[in-house]
C-alpha cells in the first residue's frame, strides 16, 4: 500500500463518524477531496486542516441531523387531526356551552399544525414574506364574504346546526376581522420596511 | 476550496466536511440545486455542479442588504469605521 491509499484508507475510516445519510450522500466525495488534497500538498498540512475540519464538522452534522429529524412533521399531523377531531366534534356532538372549547381547540391545532408545517419548509427571503401581507388581507374579506354566503344559502334540514350556526359565525367573523386587521398591519411594516431599506441603499451608494 | 481561500485572503480554510456540510445545508434549504448528475471525468476527478436557485438569489440579495446596512449602522456609530475598505 503506497502512502498516499494509507492517508485515502485512514480518512475513508474516520468519515464513518458522520452520520450514515451524510456519509451516503457524499463520503465518496469526502474521500475524493481529501485525495486531491493530498496530491496537491504536503500530507502533514493536509491532515492539520482534516483534524480540524472533522473536529468541527463532524459534531455539526451530527446536532443537525438530529435536529432535523421529521419532528416537525408529526407536530403538524398530531396537531392537525386535533384541529380535524375538534371541528368534526363541534359540528356533529357540539351543544351550546360545549361548542366554543370544541371551536378554540380547533383554531389552536390548526395553528400550530400551520406554525409547524412552515417551520418544516425551506428558508424563504425576508422579500419574499414581506410581499404577501396582501394576501392576509384579502383573506379577511374572503371569509367574510364565504360566511355571508353561507348564512344566505338555505340548508337542509339534515344539515341544519341550529345554535351551533351561531358560534361559527362568530368564529368566522372574529378571525376574518383578526386576518383584516393582521394583514393591514404586515402591509404597513411591509411598505415601511421597504421605505427604510430604499432610503439606505440611497445612503450607502452615497457614502 | 482553494477559490474560499483566495476570496478570503487565507482567512477561511475550508475542510471537506465543512464544504459538503454547507452544501447539504443549502440544499436542503432550498437555496442552491444540483444541476446535473455526478459527473465522472477522464483523468478520474469527481465533480458535483450546484446553481442558486431563485429563492437562493433572493436570500443572498437580501443578506447582502443586511450587511450592507449593519457596516452603515457601524460606520455611523464609529466615523471612519466604513471608509477602511474603500
Amino acid at each position: 500500500m503506497t502512502a498516499r491509499n494509507a492517508h485515502l484508507a485512514v480518512y475513508r475510516r474516520m468519515t464513518r463518524l458522520y452520520p450514515s445519510s451524510f456519509r451516503q450522500d457524499y463520503g465518496e466525495d469526502l474521500v475524493a477531496l481529501f485525495a486531491k488534497q493530498v496530491d496537491d500538498e504536503s500530507p502533514g498540512r493536509v491532515w492539520a486542516r482534516t483534524i480540524r475540519d472533522l473536529a468541527v464538522s463532524v459534531p455539526f452534522q451530527r446536532l443537525e441531523t438530529h435536529m432535523n429529524r421529521p419532528s416537525s412533521h408529526l407536530l403538524t399531523g398530531v396537531f392537525g387531526v386535533l384541529a380535524a377531531t375538534a371541528t368534526l366534534l363541534a359540528l356533529t356532538l357540539g351543544t351550546g356551552p360545549a361548542m366554543p372549547v370544541f371551536l378554540i381547540v380547533a383554531l389552536f391545532g390548526s395553528a400550530t399544525a400551520v406554525w409547524s408545517w412552515q417551520t418544516g419548509q425551506p428558508v424563504r427571503a425576508d422579500r419574499a414574506a414581506g410581499r404577501s401581507w396582501w394576501k392576509v388581507l384579502l383573506a379577511g374579506p374572503a371569509l367574510a364574504a364565504v360566511t355571508f354566503a353561507a348564512m344566505a344559502v338555505p340548508w337542509p334540514q339534515a344539515m341544519d346546526l341550529g345554535d351551533n350556526a351561531y358560534w361559527l359565525v362568530l368564529v368566522a367573523f372574529i378571525t376574518s376581522l383578526t386576518l383584516a386587521a393582521t394583514g393591514l398591519l404586515l402591509g404597513i411594516v411591509a411598505v415601511v420596511d421597504r421605505r427604510r431599506a430604499l432610503l439606505e441603499g440611497q445612503d450607502w451608494n452615497r457614502a | 476550496m482553494r477559490r474560499v481561500e483566495e476570496l478570503s485572503a487565507g482567512a477561511v480554510r475550508m475542510g471537506p466536511g465543512t464544504l459538503y456540510g454547507t452544501l447539504n445545508r443549502l440544499l436542503g434549504d432550498g437555496l442552491i440545486i444540483e444541476t446535473t448528475d455526478r459527473v465522472e471525468r477522464e483523468d478520474n476527478e469527481r465533480r458535483r455542479y450546484y446553481q442558486l436557485t431563485a429563492n437562493g438569489t433572493a436570500v443572498a440579495h437580501d443578506e447582502l442588504a443586511r450587511l450592507r446596512n449593519l457596516v452603515g449602522q457601524l460606520s455611523w456609530l464609529q466615523p471612519g469605521l466604513g471608509s477602511a475598505g474603500s
